[in-house]
């Protein structure tokens, strides 16, 4: 006898709640075992997100829209695994804390609350006797001369005009720091610049800290470096290849994320802070999550409860040297504000900050694990991801 | 029963749901499995739709806009056991093999520039046979690109010699691109300085008409020091062919630290040396040793007379002397 086949039972409505059916988000001791790292990036991303909901700084609507956004997202996950399960219920004790995160940040990437002015608070300088008079800085790499410099039309051999080609160190997949100097000295000179080239990318953001602190002592430094490379030729690469600010400036800035082999460069601005700012045309704003997108090191500010705010409305980054972080904390990192990208013509000058080497912490996948923990419990404090995720939910109705 | 909004009809998975998560899997899959996901994989990484790029190779890589083969392969290489690498390059070469040219060069751009980033040689074998395929590498789109892509891959991995064997299916791509051009030149020319200029004249022949100052030239002499190494540099500069006083130029006004004005010194070859070179060698080099310890001998007069008493046996200078000459006559 052949047994009826069993309709098959999807669930079809989710609470934000069931993604603490998933086996790898369980709160453990994370001194004992650490946690994979989707799991503490998660929880990092759902704590800022409710200090911004909290704070006002993003809007509840705007917050609600997101959840929904990401719980219909993972309830593909789960059609797609044609999990059964109780139809009002969604079970995700299959479903790993990496395709939980995977489908929280392609929801993330494609928000549209990036840079809608309503998601966050607005930064202020009004009648503050202490509002930074530095400039700003972005700091980028060696990608960003492709998308500055102009492509050659057509074949670059044939009869075409030289002067409108882009310089050929830009066209390389890997670069020597002497490349990198020489495109810098291209670039001052305003030559080959391509057409509307922005810094940073287009429908995305930049992130501009000030030219102030560790950061500015940093880019000095690297700016007497390669002149002195300039002046001693024959000690160049010696003197580049040994540069080692752009590691020191990526731990202040949290970047966690830029490979190594790749060239630092420092963009800054020919604005001061509070004349950037007090342009409303520049739309500079503190970051959220919408703007950070996924990033795996970046923290609302402040962050967690009890901090005290920064008196001009600013985020601020998360330090990556366990060291400095330590001696520093809670106000490690810098201050960053955000904008949409900048035309090429605000930019003062390039620094070459050196070759970013690896990240502390990373490489290892146990050491990755540790600094990935170590990160989440800075932004979540003494929460539990159950507690965050509880506290979304009654604030949300989500 | 109340009506679900449409957002949570899911009637099938669509495909990016399909590739979302695949590590997990990764450590399993065959090299067809890999050859698959990377395929599919950079096919989505050049949509012009930011949300197919972040879905291209997620979760690995972070920045849709701006992630490449490098952060790829540095993501697969921390998560990836040895076995799972060497299924990755084979299914790398998969791809590289099996490509046509109908797929277009910025596909293949990605391949070859991921080709150059694994160690094992599989792939750079299968981007061989791909080049040996027949083409118009003119009216290819993005053969520029292409170009740039197998420089890099040859330039990080390849030897001179097997450059040199698939010189005659290289030059039409290279001269797509002046940089791609450049770059195989320089690294020739570690082998053959004589042959740089030639070669450079055959893959990028625009460059000669160019002045020395040009930035064009300032790349060709820092690639040709960076590739080749100065003495080398100075040694294709000074050959006979046409164009080298261009190169010439161009490395004294591009790099001032190297002597290019100076001709290098002529390579040795022992069967062609005169009979008794050997023994008046012999000769200078035993006069500057003895000269040395001379020079030896008075700072140890020196620092003798300066700390005299603590120095309480110090060797003798003659028998130091002596000692010195019989092992180098040795």
């Amino acid at each position: 006898m052949s047994s009826r086949p069993r309709k098959e039972r999807r669930p079809t409505v989710m609470r934000l709640v069931d993604i603490l059916t998933c086996r790898d988000l369980s709160d453990v001791d994370p001194d004992l075992t650490p946690p994979s790292c989707e799991a503490s990036q998660l929880k990092a991303y759902l704590a800022c997100l409710l200090r911004a909901v909290k704070l006002g700084h993003v809007k509840n609507d705007a917050a609600r829209s997101f959840v929904d956004d990401v719980k219909s997202v993972w309830l593909e996950t789960l059609a797609a695994r044609r999990v059964a399960g109780v139809p009002d219920k969604a079970d995700l004790s299959d479903v790993s804390s990496e395709a939980i995160w995977s489908g929280f940040v392609t929801v993330l990437a494609a928000f549209s609350g990036r840079l809608n002015l309503s998601h966050m608070g607005t930064l202020m300088c009004e009648g503050r006797p202490d509002v930074p008079t530095e400039t700003l800085v972005s700091v980028q790499d060696d990608r960003a001369f492709s998308f500055w410099f102009e492509a050659p039309s057509a074949n670059d051999n044939l009869e075409v005009d030289d002067s409108e080609l882009m310089p050929l160190e830009a066209r390389l997949e890997e670069i020597a720091p002497r490349d990198v100097v020489a495109l810098i000295e291209l670039f001052g000179r305003r030559l080959h610049w391509k057409q509307d080239a922005v810094v940073g990318r287009p429908k995305s953001v930049i992130w501009l800290t000030l030219k102030s602190s560790a950061v500015g002592q940093e880019i000095e430094a690297a700016e007497k470096a390669v002149a002195l490379a300039k002046k001693t030729p024959e000690d160049a690469d010696t003197i580049l290849r040994s540069l080692k600010s752009a590691s020191e400036v990526r731990n202040r800035l949290g970047l966690w994320s830029n490979p190594p082999l790749r060239h630092g460069i420092a963009v800054v601005f020919k604005r001061t802070y509070t004349q950037f700012i007090k342009d409303d045309t520049t739309r500079a704003k503190a970051p959220t999550i919408f703007d950070a997108a996924g990033y795996p090191r970046f923290r609302h500010w402040p962050t967690p409860e009890g901090i005290v705010p920064d008196p001009m409305g600013r985020g601020r980054t998360y330090e990556l040297d366990p060291a400095v972080r330590d001696r520093d904390r809670p106000s490690d990192g810098a201050p960053e504000i955000v904008s949409p990208p900048r035309p090429l013509d605000e930019v003062e000058s390039l620094v070459y900050l050196g070759q970013f080497g690896p990240a502390p912490g990373s490489g290892e996948m146990a050491a990755e694990r540790k600094a990935c923990a170590e990160f989440a419990a800075a932004i979540a404090g003494s929460k539990s991801l159950t507690e965050i995720v509880d506290e979304i939910s009654h604030l949300l109705n989500v | 029963m109340k009506v679900l909004p449409d957002r949570f009809k899911v009637p099938e998975p669509p495909y990016r749901e399909r590739r979302r998560m695949p590590v997990e899997a990764m450590h399993h899959w065959s090299p067809a499995g890999w050859a698959n996901w990377l395929t599919d994989g950079v096919r989505l990484s050049l949509s012009p739709d930011r949300a197919d790029r972040v879905a291209a190779f997620a979760p690995l890589t972070q920045d849709p806009d701006l992630d490449g083969p490098l952060e790829l392969w540095s993501q697969l290489q921390k998560i990836l056991g040895v076995k799972s690498i060497m299924a990755l390059e084979e299914g790398l070469a998969l791809c590289l093999a099996g490509w046509s040219w109908e797929d277009g060069a910025e596909i293949a751009s990605y391949l070859v520039r991921l080709a150059g980033r694994v160690g094992g040689s599989a792939p750079r074998a299968a981007l061989a046979k791909m080049l040996q395929k027949p083409h118009n590498f003119a009216a290819l789109r993005g053969a520029d690109k292409l170009a740039d892509a197998v420089a890099f891959a040859l330039s990080k991995r390849a030897h001179t010699t097997s450059i040199a064997e698939m010189a005659e299916v290289l030059e039409p791509l290279l001269v797509q691109s002046r940089s791609a051009a450049v770059l195989v030149a320089c690294c020739q020319a570690f082998a053959d300085p004589d042959g740089f200029i030639p070669l450079l004249k055959r893959m990028a022949p625009g460059l000669f008409s160019l002045p020395a100052e040009h930035f064009h030239w300032r790349f060709v002499v820092n690639k040709l020091v960076e590739r080749a190494g100065s003495e080398r540099a100075i040694e294709a500069a000074w050959s006979k062919h046409s164009g080298a006083t261009t190169l010439k130029e161009a490395i004294a006004h591009h790099r001032p630290d190297l002597a290019v004005d100076s001709r290098p010194a002529p390579k040795r070859d022992a069967s062609r040396r005169p009979a008794g070179a050997d023994e008046a060698h012999l000769k200078r080099v035993l006069e500057a040793a003895r000269r040395g310890l001379r020079d030896f001998n008075e700072r140890l007069d020196t620092l003798q007379s300066g700390i005299g008493p603590l120095l309480n046996g110090a060797p003798d200078k003659a028998a130091l002397l002596a000692e010195e000459e019989r092992s180098i006559r040795q």
